[in-house]
């Protein structure tokens, strides 16, 4: 069957990234279906989960941007690091139907593209209109080029990280993997799972920290209105 | 270039809408509920802490309240007992100064009493040894002797007797 999919043009890395994406959907439904005051089991797990996350994305990109995007940015972290773990199941790239999505460019590409566009929608949201472009001819208007070219550079830089590492570490396994069946492979996986977890981390921060310098008028304007209700 | 690259529009197609399904369904069914319900557990856990603050300052105040009344209680009794302690000794040297106004009183009618039966004992006694004293003389003399013109004889003798006698 996964021959025939494979035949039509579905690759393994879709089929993984498809079976990752129903795994985490089916988990959360299941978590926050029944949701009690005091947790337990699943919901406990998922509650420390996303309390953590939460907690991080509000420390790096600020209380306000944080907490209100956290679900694009943490989404990010959990479907990243489960694409570069699926790489490290047994005979992951052997097997048809098992590649890590991350490990074939166009995963970190869609993933970069879907942060820069998103990117775009917080800013012009927080600043209400298309007066966040204004941030393109600031300090000096004659920076506009340069700064254009660093936007542009972002989801660029976003995907040929997060697939070089990925790609690179899988092919590395996989080399060593037919030098050595035993031993070799298992260092390499621990240091792959390592790799899966920082990768996740360090494109989910990126994307976090883009996303928190296009939130920041919105968070100035929250710390005023905050300001206000309490002074 | 992209076939080079190993771009391929459907992945990025897939990957994109992957990832949109997940942040819909991962914020529907655990961002959002997950942080009401820590919210909520924020604010139940902060409203009992709030309440046995409450309480312990009301039971600190009751505690406090009872203390004091206590305290009162004691000053009271101790006044109590002062002032009854005050009154009963008043009341005590009232009754010795009462009992010792009647015992002088009852003192001084028995002397009087005594004084009066002691004159009338004499006068009795007096009048008795006269007669004695005459019928001893008349023995003597073996002859009647006028009573007038002998009173000054049996005053005599009855001065030397009592002087002897009735001295005490």
């Amino acid at each position: 069957m996964i021959e025939m999919l494979n035949s039509m043009g579905v690759t393994n890395a879709m089929i993984t990234s498809t079976v990752i994406t129903l795994i985490i959907c089916l988990l959360a439904i299941l978590a926050g279906r029944h949701m009690e005051m005091i947790p337990s089991g699943l919901q406990n797990a998922m509650e420390v989960a996303v309390e953590k996350l939460g907690d991080f994305f509000a420390d790096l990109m600020g209380e306000y941007a944080g907490r209100k995007y956290l679900p694009f940015v943490g989404t990010l972290f959990i479907y990243v690091l489960l694409c570069n773990y699926s790489g490290l199941l047994p005979l992951s790239g052997e097997l048809p139907g098992v590649q890590a999505p991350t490990s074939s460019i166009n995963f970190p590409l869609g993933l970069a593209l879907l942060v820069f566009f998103f990117v775009q929608f917080v800013g012009i949201k927080e600043t209400h209109g298309l007066g966040f472009y204004k941030h393109y001819f600031k300090p000096i208007a004659a920076l506009f080029p340069l700064m254009i070219v660093e936007d542009l550079v972002k989801p660029v830089s976003l995907t040929l990280r997060l697939y070089g590492n990925i790609y690179g570490e899988e092919s590395v396994t996989h080399v060593f993997f037919g030098m050595v069946p035993l031993g070799l492979p298992i260092i390499m996986q621990i240091f792959s799972v390592l790799m899966g977890m920082i990768q996740a981390l360090v494109f989910s921060l990126l994307a976090g920290i883009y996303i928190a310098e296009a939130a920041e008028h919105g968070a100035e304007e929250h710390e005023h209105l905050l300001q206000a209700q309490h002074g | 270039m992209g076939e080079a690259l190993g771009i391929n529009f459907t992945e990025i197609i897939f990957a994109i809408v992957n990832f949109v399904i997940l942040v819909t369904v991962l914020a529907k069914f655990l961002y959002r509920p997950f942080t009401q319900m820590l919210e909520n557990r924020k604010q139940a856990i902060q409203d009992s802490f709030d309440q046995a603050a409450d309480t312990n300052k009301r039971a600190d105040e009751k505690m406090d309240q009872y203390n004091k009344r206590i305290a009162n209680v004691e000053l009271e009794g101790r006044d109590i007992i002062k002032s009854a302690k005050l009154k009963a000794e008043a009341q005590a040297s009232d009754i010795i100064n009462e009992a010792n106004a009647k015992a002088t009183e009852i003192k001084l009618h028995a002397e009087t009493e005594v004084e009066r039966q002691k004159a009338k004992a004499l006068a009795e006694m007096k009048s008795h040894v006269a007669a004695m004293a005459l019928l001893a003389a008349e023995k003597i003399l073996e002859k009647d002797l006028a009573l007038e013109g002998q009173e000054h004889l049996i005053d005599n003798i009855v001065e030397q007797v009592g002087a002897a006698k009735w001295q005490n």
